[in-house]
C-alpha cells in the first residue's frame, strides 16, 4: 500500500526542506563534535574550487584562496552528510572543479585555513546553503 | 472461473448473471490478504515505506495534523541509580572532551563515545528509532525489517516468537527484537543492547535494559514509536518517550551512507583530531 501523497504532503516537504537548515546542525555533528569551529564569527572566502567530495560522513570543499600578498592559501570546508545537503537541493555537481566561488565558513578556532561550510553563492547567483545556520551563534 | 460458466448460464436467464458477475468482481478486488481471507482475521496495519523525521520551526502543518503532534515534548532526564548516574555523567564527559582540544584521556580512546566520532559506528537502540535521517521499514509476515539511513543501520523485528531469555541472546548494538500485533500496534520487546551503547543524551544503561516499542500509525502519514526504557540496575523507574515520524514524498530515495571519507582519527590524549590536510 503505497499512498499517494496529497498536494499537503508536497506542501509538508517543501517546508520541511527549508527547515532542514533548523535541522542539520545536529546531524552534522553526528560524528564528531565540531567545536574547532569558531561558531560565533562568519567568514567570507572566494577562491577556485580544487575538489568537492560529495562523501560520508561529510562533504569537503577544497578551495585555492588568492591572498593579497599575492600567494594563495588552500582552504578545507567541511560541510554536513550528502543526505543533508541533498534535502536541501545540492548534488555532486553543485560545485565544479575549476569554479571561482563565493563561500562563508565558521572558521577554525586555531585560525588554520579551513572552516564549516555554511553557504555558497553560485555562479549563476543561486545561494546555496549548507544548513548550519541553527549552529552559529547569534550575539 | 470456469465451474462457474454453467452457474451463470443458468442464473442468466433469470437475470442475475450480471450482478453476480459484479459482485465476484469487486470481491476479486478488493485488498484483503490471502491471510486474513483464510483465518478470519483482520490484518494488520502497514507500516511499510519509507519514513523521515518532521522537522522543527515549521509554520505550516499538514491538514489535520497538528504541530502538538509531530513535536512531541523533549525527552525527560532518565531516574538513575547512583552508580548509573555516575556512568551517564562518564559518558557525556568523555564525549564532550573528546572533541575539545585537551581530549578525553588516553584511557578512554577505546570507548564508544570517544570511537563513535571517528568513526561511523552505528547509533544502535534506542537511538536509532529517534535519529534525523530517515528509516525504510519492509514489512513481512514473519518480520519487520528497518534499515536507518544513517550509517546504514538495520534491525530485525521478528514476529509470533518469544523473548529468549538473556542468556541465550547475543549482546549488540540492536539487540534481539521481538513483536507481535496488538489490534493496530505492533508491540516490540527488545533485549541485549550491550552497555557500551549509549541512549539519548547520553544515557547510561546496563545490559539488562529492555526496551517496549508501541509502533503505530497516529494518522495515515504519521507514524509514532513510543518507546519505553526499564532497567532494573541502571533506573529507578522507566524512562518513556515518543519518536514520531512522517511519511516521505513518493520521490524520496534515502542518500547511500558508506564512510569512506573519514579524515578524523583519535590521538594518544583521546582527542578526535580533524584531519583537514588528510585529503583523501
Amino acid at each position: 500500500m503505497c499512498k499517494r501523497l496529497t498536494m499537503g504532503s508536497h506542501l509538508l516537504w517543501r517546508l520541511i526542506m527549508s527547515a532542514a537548515i533548523a535541522l542539520s546542525a545536529s546531524v552534522a555533528t553526528a560524528h564528531h563534535s565540531f567545536s574547532m569551529f569558531n561558531t560565533k564569527k562568519l567568514v567570507t572566502v572566494e577562491g577556485t574550487v580544487t575538489d568537492f567530495q560529495f562523501s560520508n560522513p561529510h562533504t569537503f570543499v577544497e578551495l585555492d584562496v588568492p591572498q593579497a600578498d599575492g600567494s594563495v592559501s588552500h582552504y578545507t570546508l567541511e560541510g554536513p552528510s550528502p543526505s543533508i545537503l541533498k534535502r536541501l537541493g545540492w548534488n555532486r555537481l553543485t560545485l565544479k572543479t575549476g569554479e571561482k566561488l563565493k563561500f562563508t565558513m565558521l572558521p577554525l578556532r586555531d585560525g588554520g585555513p579551513g572552516g564549516m561550510l555554511h553557504k555558497v553563492t553560485l555562479s549563476n547567483g543561486k545561494v546555496m546553503s549548507a544548513g548550519n545556520e541553527t549552529v552559529l551563534d547569534k550575539e | 472461473m470456469h465451474f462457474l460458466i454453467p452457474v451463470l448460464s443458468v442464473l442468466n436467464q433469470h437475470g442475475y448473471a450480471r450482478a453476480m458477475l459484479i459482485v465476484l468482481g469487486i470481491v476479486s478486488m478488493s485488498p484483503v490478504p490471502a491471510q486474513a481471507a483464510h483465518s478470519g482475521k483482520s490484518s494488520p496495519p502497514y507500516l511499510g515505506g519509507i519514513w523521515i523525521k518532521p522537522w522543527d520551526e515549521t509554520d505550516k502543518l499538514p491538514p489535520g495534523v497538528t504541530k502538538a503532534e509531530l513535536f512531541p515534548p523533549d525527552i525527560s532526564m532518565p531516574d538513575y541509580t547512583p552508580e548509573y548516574q555516575a556512568k551517564h555523567e562518564k559518558i557525556k564527559a568523555i564525549q564532550l572532551s573528546a572533541g575539545s582540544d585537551k581530549g578525553a584521556g588516553a584511557d578512554a580512546i577505546n570507548t564508544v563515545a570517544v570511537q563513535r566520532q571517528a568513526k561511523c559506528l552505528p547509533y544502535g537502540m534506542p537511538r536509532m528509532m529517534n535519529w534525523q535521517l530517515s528509516l525504510d521499514i519492509l514489512q513481512a509476515p514473519d518480520r519487520i525489517t528497518i534499515a536507518g539511513e544513517i550509517d546504514r543501520e538495520l534491525r530485525r523485528i521478528w514476529l509470533n516468537r518469544e523473548q529468549p531469555p538473556l542468556d541465550e541472546v547475543d549482546l549488540g548494538w540492536f539487540g534481539h527484537s521481538v513483536g507481535k500485533w496488538e489490534r493496530n500496534t505492533l508491540v516490540v520487546n527488545t533485549i541485549g543492547v550491550k552497555e557500551e551503547v549509549d541512549g539519548e543524551n547520553y544515557m547510561a544503561h546496563s545490559d539488562q535494559m529492555v526496551i517496549v516499542e508501541r509502533i503505530y500509525l497516529h494518522k495515515p502519514d504519521v507514524l509514532y514509536d513510543d518507546i519505553t526504557i526499564t532497567d532494573p540496575l541502571a533506573l529507578k523507574k522507566p524512562l518513556s518517550y515518543r519518536s514520531v515520524w512522517i511519511r516521505a514524498p513518493q520521490d524520496f530515495e534515502p542518500v547511500e551512507y558508506v564512510c569512506d571519507n573519514l579524515r578524523s582519527y583519535v590521538n594518544q590524549d583521546g582527542k578526535v583530531v580533524h584531519d583537514f590536510d588528510n585529503k583523501q
